[in-house]
């Protein structure tokens, strides 16, 4: 039965978890992202999936691992403090290749912060918090059916690409209600990760081999193939190596990983772009004042332009320089104190002039105080 | 019994001199190489606590008529 | 008598572990107790954290994961509650699961979660070359307390007892024998069991606290081991620095993915 329903941003990330596929959740209680855990606390049993509280972020990270490992799409759901504990196993995701989910809906940080204000100050932490160099993709949703639609998202890119996945909400979107019409289950694409042919030689499987496509085929534990998984740096077979051209090779598969997908995860909206002279560049809940300002600009005639990331790591960075070449000036409204304009300015080249407009007192962005920006680029 | 109750895996052996020390029929000795040798085969009583406290897999008893579990010997409490 | 040659990655050996170190006798003991205990080969896996125990992982046959530092329990969790058919081990040692992993083993317990966790208690913390551990004597000596370690440990089992697990025993490398008797114990426990299996470290810890060789640290063991029945009939005094061997608790409680099938039945017929 398709009807609209009135949902909140949390919930449908529970919902959309359940549509894609995810039979497991572990996590810790932390605003503003619990309901994530309530609600799918109430909705993984009913469909024969599994949900356990854990005692800290930290294992909450870890359970999900685990259960990836056993073919179970897995996912957790934290905030900032959450965030910066689970970062050392999210290194361990991204290094042993485990398709894993974490939402982080962020509020006003550092620290304990202002826990029901949002805010977009993880930003960079999503792409650096945990050590070394280390592939990860993160979105971003703007709506309560965006978030919907980006969990599945998560969840299939986590898949596809054996990676974690982040999801990067914000207090408003998380806690907003708004009406929504979900898609069937039916239209409703859900990838798997890519798995050893059944019946294949058990013997000759290697769960890190150099594919072709920069993603091996990942067996599950409890089918036989009787592999080793390690955070240690790692050969083919999987056991670890110290040799550094093993190391090489790895590090840059990983890093391919991303790069020869780069089209399959640019999600870009724009509007007004073809004859602007400023262009506004945002995301998440500012996404949306934003383009409510650009509209409002426009009705006062001025040229100006709008264009949103669903998808902030890997950051568009060829859409960007392109728009940077069509456009004197770039403004880059953030509920931070200027995270992602870095990117802008870097890709941008100088081509452009690249404006920030930062807000971090634990408020939206209003579109009146964008076209104020907009208005004194002009 | 067998002239070779005792496998020695060299390649695994460390010279740690355990299984020598705690043989309680002194059949183990170190080798010129540092390794365990089965020196007094004809002494050996198949207990296994030479494979038992062998940290290195290195040492395999032959011939299974040896006692299953030497609780009996070193290695139990009581 | 056990084959254990079929439950080792052959060419990962010979194994990292110096000379002497207790670590590769507790493995021998664990692999025993899997044979013995007749668990199905392709469905243990076998979960680690970070240090010399955890290295025991890489050389098992099973489907083996070596995680992060303190966190092998909540890793294992996962795989269990994702699929209760697979019979996990942990194998841990005393820095590892009592000082950085310490709140994962204390929940576990309190799950009663079926797994089994070994402790490879070597008093120290060897991969990284001596530092003292929370198992670590007082007065015993270490690169971080070379004046002599100030604090006092913790017995691991009473912890775990009184956490909620349903098995817990103690044996040592020494005691090899009986030590994988516990640990083939543990497997049996539908629950979460304990086992501390007490290791010498030679290069560390026996080296700086006058331990002149491996075998003088077994004798050690085994001088001072003392069994659970004839220690309740010792004084306190008598039992400061000595090893409690034996099965200390065993009792029968309903284990967590059994209580959560019945979350399931509930749900599935409440929800639609």
């Amino acid at each position: 039965m398709t009807d609209y329903k009135l949902m909140q941003g949390n919930e449908a990330c529970a919902q959309a978890a359940i549509a894609a596929g995810c039979r497991f959740f572990a996590g810790y209680p932390i605003t503003p992202s619990s309901e994530i855990a309530e609600v799918l606390s109430r909705l993984l049993p009913q469909v024969g999936g599994r949900f356990i509280q854990m005692e800290d972020e930290i294992a909450g990270m870890a359970a999900i691992i685990g259960a990836s490992l056993t073919g179970v799409k897995s996912m957790t759901a934290t905030s900032g403090p959450g965030f910066s504990l689970k970062q050392e196993n999210i290194g361990f995701a991204s290094l042993t290749e485990v398709p894993t989910v974490v939402v982080n809906v962020q509020r006003m940080g550092p620290s304990t912060g202002m826990p029901t204000s949002p805010s977009q100050g993880d930003v960079m932490q999503a792409r650096w918090g945990t050590h070394g160099d280390h592939p990860i993709v993160v979105l971003s949703p703007s709506s309560v059916r965006e978030t919907y639609n980006l969990t599945v998202e998560a969840f299939n890119i986590a898949e596809e690409l054996r990676l974690p996945v982040v999801l990067l909400m914000d207090e408003v979107v998380a806690h907003m209600r708004e009406k929504v019409l979900l898609p069937e289950a039916e239209d409703i694409k859900v990838s798997n990760r890519p798995q050893p042919e059944p019946g294949a030689d058990r013997e000759g499987y290697l769960p890190y081999r150099h594919t072709e496509d920069c993603v091996p085929p990942m067996a599950s534990f409890g089918h036989g193939y009787r592999h080793h998984v390690t955070g240690l740096f790692h050969d083919e077979s999987g056991f670890p190596t110290n040799d550094h051209d093993e190391a090489d090779q790895l590090m840059r598969r990983l890093y391919d990983k991303i790069e020869r997908n780069r089209q399959r995860l640019q999600k870009l909206k724009e509007e007004s772009i073809e004859d602007a002279e400023i262009c506004v560049f945002a995301y998440g809940s500012t996404a949306r004042s934003a383009l409510r300002a650009v509209r409002d600009g426009r009705a006062s005639g001025h040229k100006v332009g709008f264009i949103s990331t669903a998808t902030i790591w890997p950051f568009p960075d060829k859409a960007i320089a392109a728009v940077a070449d069509r456009v004197q000036k770039i403004i880059v409204p953030e509920m931070n104190m200027g995270q992602l304009v870095r990117e802008v300015q870097r890709h941008a080249c100088g081509k452009a002039e690249v404006i920030s407009l930062p807000k971090t007192n634990g408020q939206l962005l209003t579109p009146d105080e964008i076209l104020g920006k907009i208005e004194e680029a002009l | 019994m067998s002239k070779k109750p005792i496998k020695v895996m060299k390649e695994r052996c460390k010279g740690c001199d355990i299984c020598i020390s705690f043989c309680p029929h002194s059949v183990l000795t170190k080798g010129p190489d540092g390794k365990v040798v089965v020196s007094d085969p004809d002494a050996c009583r198949r207990c296994k606590l030479c494979e038992h406290l062998c940290p290195d897999f290195g040492l395999k008893v032959l011939d299974t008529d040896a006692v299953d579990d030497p609780d009996e010997e070193a290695g139990s409490d009581d | 008598m056990a084959d254990v040659e079929k439950y080792l990655r052959a060419h990962t050996l010979p194994h990292i572990w110096c000379p002497g170190c207790g670590h590769g006798t507790v493995l021998g003991a664990v692999v025993r107790a899997v044979d013995r205990a007749g668990l199905p080969h392709d469905k243990v896996v076998v979960v680690s954290g970070i240090g010399c125990a955890a290295r025991g992982a890489g050389y098992l046959d099973f489907d083996t994961l070596h995680t992060t530092h303190g966190r092998a329990i909540p890793f294992a969790t996962g795989i269990k509650v994702a699929n209760p058919d697979l019979h996990l081990i942990i194998l841990t040692g005393d820095g590892d699961a009592a000082a950085i992993g310490g709140n994962h083993l204390i929940h576990a317990c309190r799950r009663n979660i079926d797994m089994t966790v070994v402790v490879f208690n070597n008093n120290i913390y060897g991969m990284t070359s001596g530092q003292y551990s929370p198992q670590t004597p007082q007065n015993g000596v270490a690169t971080t307390a070379p004046y002599g370690n100030i604090e006092r440990s913790f017995d691991l089992c009473s912890l775990t007892r009184e956490a909620g697990a349903t098995f817990v025993a103690r044996g040592t490398a020494y005691g090899a024998v009986a030590l994988s008797r516990y640990i083939e114990q543990g497997f049996k426990n539908k629950g979460f069991s304990f086992i501390e299996a007490i290791s010498q470290c030679p290069t560390y810890y026996g080296r700086r606290n006058r331990f002149a060789n491996p075998v003088k640290m077994l004798e050690w063991q085994r001088d001072n081991s003392v069994s659970v029945a004839k220690a309740a009939k010792l004084e306190p005094a008598e039992l400061r620095d000595k090893i409690i061997t034996g099965v200390m608790h065993q009792s029968q409680e309903p284990e967590y993915t059994d209580l959560y099938k019945e979350i399931i039945a509930v749900a599935s017929k409440r929800g639609s």
